[in-house]
């Protein structure tokens, strides 16, 4: 009976692990997207209202969802009392911080972002969050397409594999 | 006499608080190792590349024993004060200096990079003076007597040669006149170029200038002027410094609509403005009603006031 429950603890734990990593190629694919959403924001507002970084990222806080909208809810309200540090500094931070859920390339994006935002003209912060929203796009229709192909594979392997152990353990 | 004092070096320490925010952190501890007594008398903060910031304490300059300041903390001074948003402060960086929370006001120097005949930026900057604000209220008293009608107030020309405080009573004038002190309160429009008035920031004025007056900033004073006459109908028009032949056909269009005018200019007296040729025409016309020629004896301010008309 023991070995059963066991058994059957293992199997479960398997198959979780395989829907842990299908979730983690979904969370991906969601903060990206906020993310993306929140960027398109800030780039609108700027070419319109010209308003300070602070309140265009408050704005795109608002507008977005998720951890993409904690990200930018940080970096707005340390935006306003930047105390001896940088902009990128808060930016790195927060999107540290912000327990965003994205790959290594994808965050190289959004430093690069870090370093152009609040330091240049407000036509050479547009380009470069287009340009960045641009980049962001194909990592998304990546990370969906990755969720898509790899998904089922991992939700499969994770449940094969608990089946596996249960065979052998019984 | 002592609690006016004392509440004014107060009030001075903790605008110079509000404006060291904008610091570095060891830049900052460098001034305040000068100590509170020192600091309550400072007017203005100096940064220089290579050297310790200094503190200008009743026209002179004290050194500080923080580290010298390095070209990062000058941009990080410049990131801060424009709240790591260049592209709302760009105009005022080409006309060398940022306005700051509280009205303080950042001066820049350093190298221009122009396009074409167009200054963009400071590619390199070498200092920056961080001036104090701090508003110092009830001075106005015997000027606006002198200036007040029944039902209005008559147009006034303030003159004296800069540093006098020309600004500090304009900005006192129209507050009165919009708080109602002495008269009913009056619609006063300002049109403030250079912000050195209301000092707006972010949309909120540093300064208070009173619950009745509208304020457009960073608008040339001509187009202000008219802006403001068009759109918020005024029954007091202020200005800071009328300097060029543009600003005073706006004045004189201003004078032509019934409006009162206030404004300020560079002159030591009646007999150096008569001399000028821009401001010839403003005499001729009889726009102005009084000219207050501001003082200063024996270390203290006093404003004369000459009838024009």
């Amino acid at each position: 009976m023991i070995r059963m429950a066991g058994a059957m603890l293992l199997a479960a734990g398997c198959t979780g692990l395989g829907f842990a990593a299908v979730g983690q190629l979904e969370a991906r694919a969601r903060d990206l997207r906020d993310l993306i959403v929140g960027l398109e924001v800030v780039g609108r507002e700027l070419g319109w209202q010209l308003a300070p970084l602070g309140e265009l990222l408050e704005r795109a806080a608002r507008g977005s969802a998720g951890r993409g909208a904690e990200f930018f809810r940080m970096c707005a309200r340390e935006t306003a009392c930047l105390a001896g540090r940088s902009f990128r500094e808060i930016w790195v931070r927060s999107e540290a911080r912000s327990g965003l859920r994205l790959a290594e390339e994808d965050r190289l994006i959004l430093e690069q972002l870090g370093l152009v935002l609040g330091r240049y003209d407000a036509d050479r912060q547009r380009q470069a969050l287009s340009a960045a929203v641009g980049r962001l796009e194909e990592q998304y229709l990546q990370a969906r397409q990755r969720r898509q192909r790899l998904g089922r594979v991992y939700g499969t392997l994770g449940a094969a594999a608990g089946a596996l152990l249960v065979i052998l353990l019984i | 006499m002592d609690k006016v004092w004392e509440s004014n070096r107060a009030r001075r320490l903790c605008a110079l608080k509000q404006a060291a925010l904008v610091l570095p952190g060891e830049l900052a501890q460098g001034v305040f190792r000068l100590g509170e007594d020192r600091l309550s008398d400072a007017e203005e903060l100096r940064l220089r590349l290579g050297y310790p910031i200094t503190v200008n304490v009743e026209g002179r300059e004290v050194e500080t024993d923080g580290p010298a300041v390095s070209r990062d903390d000058l941009r990080q001074v410049l990131e801060a004060a424009s709240q790591a948003s260049a592209h709302t402060v760009l105009g005022q960086v080409r006309n060398g200096y940022v306005t700051l929370r509280g009205g303080h006001r950042l001066g820049l120097c350093g190298t221009a990079a122009w396009d074409g005949a167009q200054m963009m930026t400071l590619r390199y900057l070498t200092s920056l003076a961080l001036r104090i604000a701090c508003p110092a209220e009830g001075q106005a008293g015997e000027v606006l007597e002198a200036l007040r009608t029944q039902e209005g107030v008559r147009s006034a020309l303030i003159l004296a040669p800069p540093g006098a405080g020309k600004t500090t009573l304009l900005r006192e004038l129209i507050r009165c006149l919009s708080d109602g002190v002495d008269g009913p309160p009056l619609r006063v429009g300002l049109a403030d170029e250079r912000g050195e008035v209301a000092a707006l920031y972010q949309g909120v004025p540093q300064f208070d200038v009173g619950r009745h007056t509208d304020v457009l900033d960073g608008c040339r004073k001509a187009q202000g002027l008219e802006i403001l006459l068009r759109g918020m109908n005024p029954q007091v028009l202020a200005a800071d410094e009328i300097t060029c032949p543009a600003d005073v056909s706006a004045v004189e269009e201003a004078a032509g609509c019934g409006v009162a005018l206030l404004a300020t200019a560079h002159a030591g007296d009646v007999g150096d403005l008569r001399r000028r040729p821009v401001y010839r025409s403003l005499l001729e016309l009889g726009v102005f009603r009084r000219a207050v020629v501001l003082e200063r004896r024996a270390g203290k301010r006093s404003a004369r006031i000459e009838v024009l008309t």
